[in-house]
């Protein structure tokens, strides 16, 4: 952490070691973002691991009850606030600056603020292994986590309040840079569908975020200092709690999913050279979601202390969410149609999202349902629904925004075989892991139990092979990154042919991104209509050298 | 936004060559207008906790302990009339008052600070501890988090005095980029409206309750035998205002960073320079 | 009459919509031929046909032991049937331009530059709106259906203000407060009340049911009886009122598809008129702690005599010993997994040998 110097650098090298750094730079902060979310997702990941091998048979006998417990309670709170969450928000760092046009963030000490709260409210959530984890489940209803190891707890609730923090900052950030921060020549309308995704999270951060953080401090209370507010032996309501983390967990899904989708946004149209389809419908229909994602929170307590004409009107909310999120993947359908589509691994992993996707949101308008999910809430059905909106939504379109913007972030070219393995694998893991579940749930297998009946175990041991299946996955994708990364063929500045202004600067970015203003010369998707053309030489890695030789 | 700019005189001049920074100079004010939804968002989770909390039991305030009327209503008009006396010093700065603004900053730190040392004498004295109660329990909480957020105002008030000790530090200042009536003005109107709605649902006397959302009678049993002040009570009332006046240290911050943005301070840095 | 009504309608909008949808599809998007018309009618009458087997044969559910079971089966069955249209349209377009619409080989042109088609988007918002406000409409009838919103649940008993009040009169307490608390005010069960058929008339049997970590206890009020296990004479309406003792549990029967937390310091309750013959796991649904999997129980559902004579025996049994909750409940988490699985091990076919041995591998979570 130095003081500015006066000397400006426009072409200054960046070295390695200033991603260890306090920098205000958004394209390290973005990196800084994604790779450290990274290492949190193979740390989830790898808790995850413990639990299906756990679950690959009926008995308690890889861990004990207890610990089960407290692996699924990490793996949950990791896999929401220190892997999707953050890997929006380094997207949304490394790429809003670039799409609109501007130097940077609006607030850049602020940015690199909101970074540097996460490694240590991850690293303070890992420690709380070392005096017992909290076991409550993420969703940490009292009474059960007034119970339960109380520094456990009380290291979570301290480490999701800073990760909270850490999040609003960046919305606050986010908002501001593309209200006011865009090209002159850039009007709302003419903004790539990521920045519209991106306000719409960012709304949905600045507006619930905030209460989980008053639920958390009230439950900080009542587990340290003796209060009683969500306890009902001394006069509290544990449904009070329950309302106020849904107001936040529920639109956190929101959060989760939209940046993505507005990534997908992006990677369909420059692979599939067509424009997108229903560009306003696709834009509003992100505020939409956040705002319907507003009023649907109790639909997770169906089964809970809600009278029955609530879940009647949180039931219509939540079937309504279903509207714009299928002309969504209506509008990203017709994308495709007519295009020429490219099998890149950003496409694979595009189109794999539509397809993982769908799955979750048709199980998600069935749970929306309040007399099936009388049946189906805490049980594997709900298990099996999340994960398909949150590994294949979020999980595969970070994959695909990763593989897309990894030329621009470090100037080198992937290694597109190894990209389509990763794909394969990831694809089918996903679905053999997660498919059963369905079943298990509807059959009458709860959700976190360490110990079930024995039969449900062939089910749960295709479950686990799918997990091994995506654990092996990983491999394939970290050694193409690190590899392409270090010694990976040199990659063109626009090696996709994209429209959008990330692609008019070089790759990787100078440091105030632009050497002089970018101009549009046309709308951010307007393939087909005389614009860029492709450039293919990706494919083949001797011409994509030679082009980008020829460039510099 | 680069470092040359951060290092040039004129703070707020931002460069020329990019019209898009140029266009857009002060982003503070909406950075700061962001900030506040999100914060107002914490109050307003905490108030509904309340209000539910209130409504799922029969009788919220059974004959209890009262508290003191007088000591809180002197602190809450301190509070209140301190927007007024910040005020005054937010127009000297417009008219590169600097005299005048150091009075009156100083006048609102130090009524600032009596409400603080009001706070905490009655903390001292009330007959009540944190666990006594659940209403005991979220009347220390939601007054303690909002002195919280009076103390974070007053600190940055202080801060703001003492970079004006300087002369003409502060005063390097494009007033016409500077608009804090508008937006103080706004503002106020906002927690008028949160103020009043807040009244309104604490005066109810026909509670929201449902009898279906009521809990089970032991509850209610228990809580019958708490000592909890009447809702009623004037004191209630007035302690009601103080929860809500959150609106002083909103005030206090943004005026405070405002003042920061205008001269080459760390604020400035703080939140706009870039380091490699 | 409406289920049938909302289900049939759902049913035979299918061919019209994929026609629909596909001549669209024709006319906008599709700048090269597509089937023709016979064909997409066939391929309609075809997804119809799949969706409609498929919704009815999934076999993805348990039994059914109760009416309200099959009310839900019913939901379940149209939403799978909507869902695996849907999914094979969606996934059959997927794979549909991955093969038509692949670049090929040195074609480095764009694609057509058709952004899109207001009515063609306004028919895709419209279609599925239609079919969300028709699943509301099904479920709002089932839950009526199944006693949700019975708005005499809760007068059967006393409500915590009756209650109240009659306290409150005894010890001069302030009356002032509790305006709000009118009895006459309509007051909706957290759970399931009684069915519309069933309104306004007492259950059969009431049943006091109480969740502590880690097991569920059933108190008889008429009898007496506490009991680790729930009896049920078939075809009488039974209430079970929930509570809770120390954490959050739910009360789940996966054969009648009901569930209801259990929340201390609240009563829930649950009402259902078993109708099948058997023994059903009753299973907590919500984490209670370590042991929150093992904390279940069974659910004999008997005929009127059976019942009667284990309320006799029962009976005979506490008289001597009168029991509390508290002491029906076992402490599961001094089981080891071996007694754990002793309930499963008949159906299974698992001998005692197998589950020593496998109890022999594990010895942490003694």
């Amino acid at each position: 952490m130095t003081a500015p110097t006066a000397t400006a650098h426009h072409h200054e090298e960046r070295l390695w070691w200033h991603f260890f750094t306090f920098s205000t730079d958004h394209k390290v902060i973005g990196i800084q973002y994604l790779v450290t979310s990274f290492l949190f997702y193979f740390i989830g990941g790898s808790l995850a691991g413990v639990i299906r091998t756990e679950l690959a048979t009926p008995a308690s006998d890889v861990v004990s009850p207890e610990l089960y417990n407290q692996l699924f309670t990490v793996h949950a709170t990791v896999m929401i606030f220190l892997w999707i969450v953050p890997a929006g928000a380094a997207f949304g760092n490394y790429l809003i600056p670039l799409m609109i046009g501007a130097k940077d963030m609006a607030f850049p000490v602020l940015n690199a603020i909101a970074f540097w709260l996460i490694p240590p409210g991850g690293i303070l959530l890992m420690s709380s292994f070392l005096v017992g984890a909290p076991q409550a489940g993420w969703t940490s209803y009292p009474p059960l986590s007034l119970l339960t190891g109380k520094p456990g707890e009380f290291i979570w609730i301290l480490s999701l309040l800073m990760l909270g923090t850490s999040s609003i900052l960046g919305a606050i950030n986010f908002m501001v840079t593309i209200w006011k921060m865009r090209i002159p020549r850039m009007d709302i309308h003419s903004m790539p569908l990521f920045c519209w995704a991106m306000i719409a999270t960012s709304a949905l951060i600045l507006l619930s975020t905030p209460v989980l953080a008053g639920a958390l401090i009230l439950l900080a209370f009542d587990l340290m200092a003796g209060t009683s507010f969500f306890n009902p032996a001394g006069g509290g309501d544990p449904i009070v709690y329950q309302h106020m983390f849904w107001f936040y967990s529920h639109p956190a899904v929101y959060i989760m999913i939209l940046p993505f989708f507005g990534a997908l946004s992006e990677i369909l149209p420059v692979h599939a050279r067509k424009p997108i389809f229903g560009y306003r419908a696709i834009a509003y229909s992100s505020l939409i979601i956040s705002f319907l994602g507003l009023i649907v929170w109790a639909h997770h307590m169906f089964t809970s202390g809600v009278p029955g004409w609530l879940r009647m009107f949180f039931m219509i909310t939540t079937m309504i969410i279903a509207v714009p999120t299928g002309i969504k993947i209506f509008g990203w359908l017709g994308t495709l149609w007519g295009g020429k589509i490219s099998f890149t691994t950003p496409m694979l992993f595009g189109m794999g999202l539509i397809s993982a996707f769908l799955i979750g949101g048709l199980t998600g308008v069935m749970v929306a349902s309040v007399p099936f999910d009388i049946h189906v809430h805490d049980t594997y059905f709900i298990v099996a629904h999340l994960h398909y909106v949150l590994f294949g939504g979020s999980v595969l379109g970070i994959f695909a925004a990763t593989y897309h913007w990894f030329p621009k972030m470090t100037g080198r070219m992937y290694n597109e075989f190894w990209g389509r393995v990763h794909f394969a694998l990831t694809f089918i893991g996903l679905n053999l892991t997660f498919m059963p579940m369905h079943e298990l749930g509807l059959l009458g297998m709860n959700r976190r139990v360490a110990m079930y009946d024995p039969q449900f175990q062939n089910l749960n041991l295709l479950c686990s092979f799918g997990t091994l299946l995506l654990a092996i996955s990983t491999f394939p994708f970290v050694i193409n990154m690190v590899w392409s990364w270090l010694k990976g063929p040199q990659a063109a500045n626009n090696p996709w042919g994209g429209l959008t202004l990330e692609w008019q600067t070089s790759s990787p970015p100078s440091i105030e991104n632009f050497d002089e203003l970018p101009v549009m010369t046309s709308g951010p998707y307007d393939y087909g209509l005389g614009g860029k053309k492709a450039d293919f030489s990706f494919l083949k890695p001797k011409q994509r050298v030679m082009a980008a030789s020829a460039e510099k | 936004m680069q470092s040359p700019t951060l290092n040039s005189t004129s703070t707020l001049n931002i460069s020329s060559e990019t019209a898009a920074h140029s266009e857009h100079p002060d982003l503070r004010m909406t950075g700061m207008a962001f900030f506040l939804v999100a914060e107002s968002m914490i109050f307003l989770g905490l108030f509904a906790a309340f209000l539910i909390t209130r409504s799922m039991v029969a009788v919220w305030q059974p004959e209890g302990s009262e508290v003191e009327i007088l000591l809180p209503g002197i602190n809450t008009i301190i509070l209140i009339s301190s927007s007024f006396v910040m005020n005054r010093g937010a127009t000297a700065i417009k008219k590169n008052d600097e005299a005048g603004l150091r009075f009156w900053f100083g006048l609102t730190a130090l009524m600032g600070a009596i409400f603080l040392g009001g706070q905490a004498y009655e903390y001292l004295h009330t007959p009540f501890g944190l666990t006594t109660s659940i209403f005991a329990s979220f009347f220390y909480v939601l007054t303690g988090f909002h002195g919280l957020h009076v103390t974070f105002g007053l600190m940055l008030i202080l801060m703001v005095l003492w970079r004006s000790r300087k002369p003409g530090t502060t005063l390097s200042i494009s007033t016409s980029e500077w608009k804090p009536p508008s937006f103080t003005g706004t503002l106020w109107m906002w927690c008028g409206l949160f103020c009043s709605s807040w009244f309104i649902c604490c005066n109810c006397k026909v509670g929201v309750a449902h009898p279906s959302n009521l809990r089970s009678p032991n509850i209610d049993y228990i809580l019958s035998k708490t000592e909890i002040p009447k809702r009623d009570s004037p004191s209630f009332r007035v302690r009601a205002v103080r929860l809500h006046n959150t609106r002083r240290e909103v005030l206090i911050g943004s005026s405070a960073l405002r003042t920061g943005h205008c001269s080459r301070n760390w604020l400035n840095f703080w939140l706009s320079s870039k380091r490699y | 009459m409406t289920l049938k009504f909302a289900s049939t309608a759902i049913f035979y909008s299918y061919p019209f919509y994929s026609l629909i949808s596909n001549l669209l599809l024709k006319q906008t998007l599709n700048p090269v031929n597509i089937p023709s018309n016979i064909l997409t009618l066939v391929a309609g009458i075809l997804l119809t046909a799949v969706s409609l087997w498929y919704g009815q044969n999934h076999g993805l559910l348990p039994v059914q032991a109760s009416e309200q079971a099959a009310q839900v089966d019913g939901l379940f069955n149209m939403m799978m049937t909507i869902a695996t249209g849907l999914f094979i349209i969606v996934q059959g377009c997927l794979i549909f331009v991955a093969i038509k619409y692949r670049r090929r080989a040195g074609d480095n042109s764009d694609g057509s530059p058709n952004n899109g088609n207001i009515p063609l988007e306004i028919f895709w918002t419209a279609i599925p709106a239609a079919i969300v406000l028709m699943i509301s409409i099904y479920s709002f009838e089932v839950y009526t259906q199944m006693g949700g919103l019975d708005p005499m649940a809760s007068m059967g008993h006393k409500t915590p203000s009756q209650v109240l009040a009659q306290g409150g009169e005894s010890t001069g307490m302030n009356m002032e407060g509790m305006v709000a608390m009118d009895a006459q005010r309509g007051s909706i069960a957290l759970g399931l009340g009684a069915t519309p058929a069933n309104e306004n008339k007492p259950p059969a049997v009431l049943i006091k049911v109480l969740g502590l970590q880690y097991a569920w206890t059933f108190t008889y009020p008429e009898t007496g009886i506490v009991s680790g296990e729930l009896h049920l004479p078939i075809g009488e309406d039974a209430q079970l009122d929930i509570a809770a003792q120390d954490v959050l549990h739910a009360f789940w029967l996966p054969e009648f598809r009901i569930k209801q937390d259990a929340i201390p310091g609240r009563e829930t309750e649950l009402r259902f008129t078993p109708n099948r013959l058997g023994e059903y796991p009753v299973i907590c649904a919500e984490l209670c702690g370590a042991y929150h999997g093992v904390m279940v129980t069974k659910l004999y559902v008997e005929t009127p005599e059976q019942y009667q004579s284990w309320i006799e025996a029962q009976q005979v049994a506490q008289a001597a010993e009168p029991r509390t909750p508290q002491q029906v409940a076992v402490d599961v988490s001094k089981l080891s997994s071996n007694q754990y699985l002793q309930p499963y091990a008949q159906e299974l076919g698992i001998t005692p040998e197998m589950l020593q041995h496998m109890d022999h591998h594990q010895h942490h979570d003694q």
